[in-house]
C-alpha cells in the first residue's frame, strides 16, 4: 500500500499564550510519508524565516530522495542526513547575507516513514515520540545542557523540571549544527502512532499525559492534535506549540518491481562477464 | 545571575555572586565561603555551575547537608533553597527564569558548555524516558477546575473517582468514547470515536465541547456516570 494510503496525518500549530509571534513551522506531507517541525530562534524575527527555509528545503529534498530510491542505492539514512546538512547551509547562508537575520537558527525533527520504517533525523530539543500499543517512547535526543546534566546522572528527571537550562540547545541548523545532527531508523508498524514536536508541547505537557491523549484519542488524530495544543496552553502556554502527528493504519512496504530487480540483475550478470573477460 | 546570600538570625553576614567556579563552603578559611559554626565541617560542601543551573553537592561533612530540610547528597539549587548550616542560613537566589527572555529557545554559545562531559548527550539507540513538564507548567496546573465522577454503570460503576489528570476517557474504543477534560474554566466533556455519540443527560453530543455542571450524567458506551464539580 502506498504511504500515502497507509497512514493518517494531522499537524495543528499555535502561537501560544504570550506571543504573537509564532515562530514554529511544521509540514505534513502525506505522498512523501513525511512529518517536520522546526522551532526557530534568532533576534528581529529571523527565527520564523530559519523555520519555514527548514522545513521547504527538507520538503523539496525527501521528494526525490524518495523518487530515487533503490535498495541497492545510498541508505535512507545516509540521505536524510545529507537532506539536514544541505538545510543547514541555507540557514546559515541566508543568515550570512543579511546581518538582521545574523545567527539565526532552528532546531527540527523529521520523520520519514518508508518501507514499513521511520528514518528520524534532528537537531536541537525538538522531537519525536512513538505511541505503540499503550505505551508512548522519546526516539530523540535532546541536544541541550538539561539533557547532559541527565545523561551525566547529575539530576534526575523530576529535578529537571526545576531547571533553568530548559530552553537552551547546545545545537540548531544554521548555527553550526551539522555535526550535530542524529538520524536513526526504526520499525514503522501498523498501530504506531509518530508525534512530532516543538519544545512548546513537552516543556508544558508531562510526557505520560501525551501518552494518555495519543492513547485515548488514537482513532480521532485531528482532536488528538487540537487537544495536545489545548492542553499545552492551559499549562501556561508560554511558547509556540506544534505538533505533527502521523498513525500507521496498514504495511506499507516499498514497491520493488520485478522488472527492476530482473534488470538490475541482468547488468550485474554483464558488469561480471566484462569484468572476467578485462 | 545567581548568588547566595549567608545569614545569621535575619542578619547578612555575607555573600557570593556564582561565577564558573565552584564555590566551596566551610568551616575552613580557606574556603570560598566561610561559615565559624561548629556543626559545619571545615569543607562542607560545593556549589557548582552548569549553564544557568547550580548544584550544591555535599563533601561527605560531618552532618550532612541540608536544603530546605531535607538531606542531600547532590541538589538542583531553586531560587529561594535555604541551606541550613549550624544557625546559619544560606540562601539560594537565581532570577534566569524570571526574564522573559529566558523563556524563548536560545542557542548556547558552544563555549558555554566547556565544562561538561563531551559527548554525554551522545547515547546509543534506546529508548528515553519520557520526563516532565516545566515546573512553571506544574503551577499553571494548578488552576485547572477539579472534577469528579460518580460511576453508575460500566467500568466505573459504584466508584466515585476525582478526576487527578487532564483528562478521563469514559466509554471503550471503537464503539463510543469521550473525554473529559480538566480545564481553567471548568470540566468539558467531548466526543472523541465511535459511530454512537457520548450523550449529557441523553442528549447526543455535537463535535462542540460540552461545559458539564454539577449532577450532570454522562453516557459513553457501557459507561454512565454522574459529573459533580470541585
Amino acid at each position: 500500500m502506498s504511504i500515502r494510503d497507509a497512514c493518517e496525518m494531522v499537524s495543528d500549530t499555535d502561537a501560544g499564550c504570550l506571543r504573537t509571534l509564532n515562530e514554529d513551522a511544521v509540514r505534513t506531507v502525506p505522498d512523501c510519508g513525511l512529518l517536520v517541525v522546526a522551532d526557530g530562534m534568532g533576534g528581529h524575527n529571523a527565527g520564523d524565516v530559519a523555520a519555514r527555509i527548514a522545513v521547504e528545503s527538507i520538503e523539496a529534498q525527501v521528494r526525490p530522495a524518495l523518487a530515487q530510491w533503490s535498495p541497492d542505492g545510498q541508505p535512507l539514512g545516509e540521505r536524510l542526513r545529507a537532506v539536514l546538512v544541505e538545510a543547514d547551509g541555507l540557514i546559515r547562508r541566508e543568515g550570512e547575507a543579511d546581518r538582521q537575520r545574523a545567527r539565526m537558527g532552528a532546531t527540527v525533527a523529521c520523520v520519514v516513514l518508508h518501507d514499513d520504517h521511520a528514518w528520524i533525523g534532528h537537531v536541537g530539543d525538538t522531537r519525536v515520540y512513538r505511541l505503540r500499543g499503550d505505551r508512548l517512547e522519546l526516539l530523540t535526543r535532546d541536544h541541550s545542557p538539561a539533557q547532559q546534566a541527565l545523561a551525566s546522572g547529575m539530576v534526575d528527571a523530576a529535578a529537571l523540571a526545576g531547571s533553568h537550562n530548559r530552553h537552551l540547545v547546545t545545537h540548531a541548523l544554521g548555527a553550526g549544527g551539522a555535526e550535530a545532527i542524529e538520524v536513526r531508523e526504526t520499525t514503522a508498524e501498523q498501530g504506531d502512532i509518530f508525534l512530532v514536536c516543538s519544545d512548546g508541547l513537552n516543556d508544558l505537557v508531562d510526557g505520560i499525559d501525551i501518552e494518555l491523549v495519543l492513547d485515548t484519542m488514537r482513532d480521532n488524530l485531528p482532536l488528538a492534535a487540537e487537544q495536545l495544543v489545548m492542553i499545552a496552553r492551559d499549562c501556561g502556554g508560554h511558547d509556540n506549540i506544534s505538533v505533527a502527528l502521523a498513525r500507521v493504519d496498514a504495511p506499507f512496504p516499498a514497491r520493488r518491481s520485478t522488472s527492476a530487480r530482473q534488470g538490475g540483475s541482468l547488468m550485474a550478470r554483464l558488469l561480471h562477464w566484462f569484468g572476467g573477460r578485462a | 545571575m545567581a548568588k547566595v546570600v549567608l545569614s545569621l538570625d535575619g542578619t547578612i553576614m555575607d555573600q557570593h555572586f556564582l561565577g564558573e567556579n565552584p564555590l566551596t563552603i566551610g568551616r575552613d578559611s580557606g574556603c570560598d565561603l566561610v561559615v565559624p559554626a561548629p556543626e559545619v565541617s571545615l569543607r562542607q560542601a560545593h556549589i557548582s555551575a552548569v549553564v544557568n543551573d547550580h548544584f550544591i553537592e555535599d563533601l561527605g561533612s560531618t552532618n550532612g547537608t541540608v536544603v530546605n530540610g531535607k538531606s542531600v547528597n547532590r541538589h538542583l539549587l531553586q531560587n529561594g533553597d535555604v541551606v541550613f548550616l549550624g544557625p546559619y542560613r544560606l540562601r539560594y537566589l537565581n532570577t534566569a527564569s524570571a526574564g522573559r527572555g529566558l523563556d524563548r529557545t536560545q542557542l548556547l554559545r558552544p563555549d558555554a558548555m566547556d565544562g561538561m562531559s563531551a559527548g554525554a548527550a551522545r547515547g546509543g539507540d534506546a529508548t528515553l524516558p519520557l520526563d516532565m513538564a516545566s515546573a512553571a507548567a506544574h503551577a499553571a496546573r494548578a488552576r485547572l477546575a477539579h472534577g469528579r465522577i460518580r460511576g453508575i454503570e460500566g467500568q466505573y460503576a459504584g466508584r466515585e473517582i476525582s478526576i487527578e489528570r487532564v483528562l478521563l476517557a469514559v466509554g471503550s474504543r471503537g464503539s463510543c468514547m469521550g473525554v473529559i477534560n480538566r480545564r481553567p474554566t471548568g470540566c468539558y466533556l467531548v466526543h472523541v470515536s465511535g459511530k454512537v455519540r457520548v450523550r449529557v443527560n441523553g442528549r447526543p453530543l455535537g463535535a462542540e465541547p460540552v461545559l458539564l455542571g454539577g449532577g450532570d450524567v454522562v453516557e459513553a458506551g457501557a459507561d454512565k456516570l454522574v459529573f459533580h464539580p470541585g
